[in-house]
């Protein structure tokens, strides 16, 4: 087990849709040009005869049983001491078992490097006491950082009052550690219009 | 939630992943071959030596001591951002040996990125903490930048970068360059001659010298042009805190002809605030119980987006209600039901009505503050506590025998006593009519007047003149149309007028609205003038949480160290036009009168003028193009687009013209890329970027406080290196011109002054803006030095030797400490002084205004109404739009709004953003949609009446009003890298990722579109571009 937990909160309501957060991964973190780490979907929805705009930022979730770590044939992909998710790309084949594996699509190959790359929680910056980039960026304050399982904490406050938070695909049936405030209001609506994946209409499947 | 996975389970040599998906490229996975062997690993917790791809971290953080250790390979300085103009601050986190800037994000100290924000005295330790979760500080206090801004970075990482100077080796507009010494270019832009003889042209150029005439007039048959110097026309200033240098070096040469971006931007919001020289007020979000948006989308855009974001969500969550009014839903705040904000979707350029609706309901209501309206002059509103008063009370003559017509009623119309101006000053002897005697008196001699009058007053010369009080004039225009009617205009839901007036007058004065998007129409000016007014109806102005000062700050300019905004020895200049045909009437030109008197009935000029309004930066592209009133001899481009900007401009026949050297003789563009303007230059002056420049920039509105944002280099800058030091710049060169040809102010040993008129060398920016910056940092109570151990931390022992020449050793340390916070800002409650702003002025609202009511359409000399009136979108000649292009042929409307994933015209050329978005889209309604046969991702052609087709993909939304199509603005370049040229012979290929995308296109005015005459479609009384409305058709392609 991981001597401590990380963990990200999102509050749906405050998230204005603006993707700071995805370009400030971008910026502090050397990934391929193509390649995204979180991103937000916009779609509109009708609710009581008004058409408001949802806002669900995505990336890896860090999930406690992580289906991407026991496919990895080498062990590259492995948890941390912080309860994260991360891969040794010096142990990395880039064969993208893990890639498959991730139900939430989240990992990517480095066509370069012939390595995968994830979300990390932005290890270095947060292992020393820093925030992430996605949340030091946001600028509603709809992300929040930290231990969940330090009592004083933000996140662990969030949690508790929000019963823990909401869970991006409950029926994946996997712990994770990014929840969310306001996602099980959405998820009704989600698809039924045009999503946006940051500025890009994204493909439905209805 | 199983819609959130679309992605289809297929061999993963396939699946790229989502971030792959978002970027549209797929990356290839590289297959594995044969069968993977999956080891069921257990858990690992492994502690391995894990090689991070993150940029180094610029401190370390115990998280239970919460001390911070620093970084010395990495410098955080804290300056200002330039992704957009809102003046937000930014972090720039620097490699200390390469001085390359490894990431950007907020300022901490700045209140646009910060909510709550430090204070200007916290040190810099807390502004670390500030970006960590220990002790969750940074849960609350980190500052951010929005995406454009963590993007802008990157955009000047671009390879293409322009660093030398360049001149033309081909004809002009053909993309063939050479470089050339900084020498030349200064000696050829200042000499002139037969500059292109070399590729074959014979024309024989005026340079600066020559331009550098303040005596010869330009026409002497119309001396109103003023003199010959005037042909100089600069384009592009902006809220970037660099443009005193463009506004400065226009006066000490002799031109008016300096244009900031504010027609193009929306000049018809701020029309009514100019006629009264008023503070320029905005919204007081932190402090509001009702917001009324109208165009500006609440955390989607406005100045600073960020800081309306940060304090909406804080609003909403205090439990206040807004309302946004909008033809499109752009996203921003506007996310759950449960945040009690509301969008209502409208149709195009109809805001005016919904508003006229909204001052008829609150005036048949009288809903109205029967106390503020009656005040006739400021000392009685001021005394009763109130920020501000109006001229509703204020007489005006509607009497068609009257010499003053339209005028106001003053006080030697009736030879009854008014005051006597003091020495200097200016004194309009308005008259009121004193509420408790009923008899007129000069508008300061009453506390109250009568509000509504209409009725004769007997004159001077005893004749009676027909008066009518301001407010009855207002009432009537209101009344013109029923609330029902108003709302079948504005085709929105029913009843949405009496809801917006009662939530509007339930607050006393601690409402506001913010409305600039929503001018951009062809009519704006309806709506800005009712908008201004349904604040006078409950006296917001200078209030606590309605409409408070915009741009209020300590003294950078002319005190209390060095005057810097002064030219005591620039010439003077008689013109009372600008190019861009504002100042006067039409009919008041040397033009019209003498054509007038050779006999000719009612002559019609090439293009229209504008008699309350100068420097439409559109206007004057227009009249270059047109060389209408007169020809511009040099044309500086600038920090601007206005090409792009000017919706209507982007066509074959503008680029020809801008390419003609017939029509303009000598165009110089600074800038960092190729942009649209640089594409139509002779020279090009390499620029330095937002990381490498100077720039003190008031923090523009939305909110009470006080303070200015400063922009320093940060890091050294790369355009190329002079023998001096210098880097050269735009300021390298204004300073390099004046020398030349011996202007005042630049490029002299004394020409900046301090306060003890000690003259100082003024050649680059350093000297320029530290000076200013040593003022904010002396104002008022003089800042604390700098400590060593942060100049340390910053890095800042390693800044350019020539700096500490430009300021005092006194003042050095100061200088420093305002630098290394990127401005100087106030605790925002400092800046309130019980219901009111500290910072208020003797405000006027004028609900009438003479100057508007004096203006003449150039076509059929009608004059404008003096106040609000509802008129749907006119053309030049006040033809109704629709009278010409009906609905039926042209059934949809467009709104231009602006970008999420582009800033203004810049930002194409960032990776981040080209992946984050490729492209805009045609916004439609699902409705629309259905008809049209189309679904998200179809191809769209969209025509407007000239026959401009733009093609673009659709998005089917819910949130966009019907009949409409929208496209965020910035993107659909024809330059900025978007097209091929060659430098020395040497192939710079055009890159199709930043040509993606629609721009939008409007038509030209077809009553003035004559003859050769080229005039987009523009506000029929201001001129500025006629972006939302119009008349368009969709098909599918």
């Amino acid at each position: 087990m991981a001597d401590k937990q990380l963990c990200m909160f999102i509050d749906l309501n405050k998230c204005i849709g603006c993707n700071a957060c995805s370009v400030a991964c971008k910026g502090e973190n050397d990934i391929p040009e193509a390649a995204w780490n979180t991103w937000i979907d916009s779609f509109d929805y009708e609710e009581d005869t008004n058409i408001y705009r949802a806002n669900i930022p995505m990336q890896c979730n860090h999930c406690k049983d992580a289906p991407c770590v026991p496919v990895c044939p080498t062990g590259a992909s492995f948890f941390s001491e912080v309860g994260t998710v991360l891969v040794d790309t010096e142990a990395c084949i880039g064969c993208g078992a893990c890639v498959e594996a991730c139900p939430y699509k989240v990992r990517w190959v480095n066509p370069d490097t012939n390595t995968v790359g994830k979300c990390t929680f932005c290890h270095e910056r947060t292992t020393n006491g820093l925030l992430p980039a996605c949340v030091s960026s946001c600028v509603t304050q709809a992300r929040y950082f930290g231990y969940m399982d330090d009592e004083s904490s933000d996140v662990s406050n969030l949690l508790a009052e929000n019963n823990g938070g909401d869970i991006l695909h409950k029926e994946f049936e996997l712990e994770t550690h990014v929840r969310y405030k306001g996602l099980e209001h959405l998820k009704d609506y989600y698809g039924k219009t045009s999503v946006l994946r940051g500025g890009n209409i994204k493909e439905i499947s209805k | 939630m199983e819609n959130c996975n679309s992605f289809t389970r297929r061999s993963f040599v396939k699946t790229a992943g989502l971030g792959a998906i978002l970027a549209g490229t797929a990356l290839s996975a590289t297959a594995c071959q044969g069968e993977v062997k999956q080891e069921n690993k257990t858990k690992s917790n492994k502690k391995i030596s894990y090689k991070s791809n993150g940029k180094p971290i610029e401190a370390k953080i115990n998280l239970d001591t919460q001390e911070v250790e620093i970084n010395p390979d990495v410098y955080v300085r804290y300056s200002a951002c330039l992704g957009c103009y809102a003046s937000c601050g930014n972090r720039t986190k620097i490699d200390a040996k390469t001085n390359e800037i490894l990431s950007v994000g907020g300022n901490p100290y700045n209140p646009n990125c910060a909510l709550p924000k430090l204070k200007f005295e916290d040190s810099l330790t807390e502004a670390y903490l500030a970006n960590s979760f220990a002790n969750q500080k940074g849960n609350l206090l980190r500052g951010t930048v929005c995406a454009r801004g963590n993007s802008t970075f990157n955009a000047y990482k671009d390879k293409k970068r322009i660093l030398k100077p360049l001149k033309r080796a081909g004809k002009r507009g053909e993309g063939k360059w050479k470089t050339i010494s900084w020498d030349q270019l200064i000696d050829e832009v200042v000499n002139g001659g037969k500059l292109f003889s070399d590729i074959g042209e014979d024309q024989v150029i005026e340079g600066f010298k020559d331009v550098y005439d303040t005596k010869t007039l330009i026409d002497e048959n119309s001396p109103e042009y003023g003199p010959k110097s005037n042909q100089l026309v600069m384009l592009g200033m902006r809220g970037d805190g660099r443009s005193n240098y463009p506004y400065l070096f226009g006066a000490a040469f002799g031109s008016v002809n300096f244009y900031s971006h504010g027609s193009s931007c929306g000049v018809a919001a701020s029309a009514p605030i100019f006629t009264e020289n008023s503070m320029w007020n905005r919204l007081d979000v932190p402090e509001t119980e009702y917001a009324l948006w109208l165009g500006t989308f609440p955390g989607a855009n406005g100045k600073s987006f960020q800081l309306i974001a940060k304090n909406v969500e804080k609003r909403l969550k205090d439990g206040i209600h807004m309302d946004v009014i909008d033809p499109v839903n752009v996203g921003g705040a506007v996310t759950s039901k449960e945040k009690n904000i509301t969008w209502h979707p409208i149709k195009p350029s109809t805001n005016g009505a919904l508003v006229l609706g909204m001052v008829r309901w609150i005036i048949d209501n009288k809903k109205y503050s029967e106390e503020y309206v009656t005040f006739p002059n400021y000392q009685a509103a001021d005394e009763k506590g109130w920020g501000s008063y109006s001229n509703f009370t204020h007489l005006v003559i509607c009497d068609e025998n009257h010499p003053n017509n339209r005028k106001f009623l003053r006080t030697e119309d009736l030879g009854i006593e008014g005051v006597a101006p003091a020495e200097g000053e200016e004194v309009q002897n308005y008259v009121v009519l004193d509420a408790q005697t009923n008899e007129p008196v000069q508008f300061s001699k009453t506390k109250k007047a009568v509000l509504d009058f209409t009725g004769e007053l007997k004159g001077s010369d005893g004749k009676p003149i027909k008066v009518r009080t301001a407010f009855s004039l207002v009432k009537e225009s209101a009344q013109s149309h029923s609330v029902e009617e108003y709302e079948e205009i504005c085709q929105c839901e029913k009843g949405l007028i009496e809801k917006l007036a009662t939530e509007w007058t339930s607050h006393g004065p601690k409402v506001g609205l913010a409305n600039v998007g929503g001018t951009g129409s062809a009519n704006g000016i309806s709506s800005a003038w009712a908008e201004y007014i349904l604040g006078a109806l409950v006296g917001n102005y200078q209030m606590i949480g309605g409409s408070v000062p915009t741009s209020w700050t300590y003294d950078a300019w002319m005190s209390p160290r060095y005057v810097l905004f002064d030219i005591p020895d620039a010439p003077e200049n008689s013109a009372q036009i600008d190019i861009s045909r504002g100042g006067l009437n039409w009919q008041d030109t040397s033009e019209y009168k003498k054509r007038l008197e050779s006999g000719e009935e009612n002559p019609q000029p090439k293009l229209p003028w504008y008699s309350y309004t100068r420097g439409a930066d559109n206007q004057a592209l227009i009249s270059l193009i047109n060389k209408y009133p007169y020809q511009g001899k040099i044309v500086m481009s600038w920090m601007c687009n206005a090409l792009q900007a000017c919706p209507g401009a982007m066509r074959e026949e503008v680029y020809a013209r801008l390419a003609d050297p017939e029509v303009i003789p000598l165009h110089i563009t600074c800038d960092c890329f190729m942009g649209e303007h640089a594409t139509f230059s002779d020279y090009i002056v390499p620029d330095t970027t937002p990381y490498e420049s100077f720039g003190v920039i008031t923090q523009e509105g939305f909110w009470h406080g006080r303070g200015s944002s400063v922009r320093w280099p940060v890091s050294e800058p790369k355009t190329e290196k002079l023998p001096d030091g210098r880097h050269m710049g735009y300021e390298a060169f204004m300073n390099d011109v004046a020398k030349a040809i011996g202007m005042p102010f630049f490029g002299r040993e004394d020409g900046l002054k301090s306060l003890d008129g000690k003259g100082h060398p003024h050649f680059s920016d350093a000297d320029y803006y530290l000076k200013s910056i040593a003022n904010l940092a002396y104002d008022e109570k003089p800042v604390d030095d700098i400590t060593d151990e942060e100049i340390k931390a910053q890095g800042l022992d390693k800044l350019p030797e020539e700096w500490k020449k430009c300021v005092s050793e006194e003042e050095w340390p100061k200088v420093l400490k305002v630098l290394s916070r990127g401005g100087r800002f106030d605790e925002t409650k400092d800046a309130i002084d019980g219901t009111r702003t500290v910072m208020r002025m003797e405000f006027k609202v004028n609900v009438y205004s003479e100057l508007r009511a004096l203006q003449r359409n150039s076509f059929t000399g009608e004059y404008a109404s003096g106040c609000i009136d509802w008129e749907p979108e006119l053309l030049a000649d006040g033809t109704p739009l629709r009278d010409k292009f009906s609905e039926s042929d042209y059934p949809y409307t467009s709104v231009q709004y602006k970008p999420k994933f582009r800033s203004i015209s810049m930002l194409s050329n960032s990776p981040f953003m080209q992946t984050l978005a490729h492209s805009n889209y045609f916004e439609i309604n699902s409705e629309d949609a259905q008809e049209l046969g189309v679904k998200s991702g179809d191809s769209l052609i969209v025509s407007n009446p000239t026959g401009d087709k733009m093609e673009g993909q659709a998005l089917v939304r819910e949130g966009i009003a019907r009949k409409v199509f929208a496209v965020p603005f910035g993107y659909g370049h024809i330059a900025y890298g978007a097209k091929g040229y060659e430098i020395d012979g040497q192939a710079i290929e055009g890159d199709e990722k930043i040509s993606k995308g629609i721009h939008l296109a409007t038509m030209l005015d077809p009553q003035v579109s004559k003859d050769g005459v080229i005039y987009p479609y523009s506000e029929y009384e201001l001129g500025s571009p006629a972006r939302s409305g119009g008349a368009f058709k969709i098909e599918k392609a």
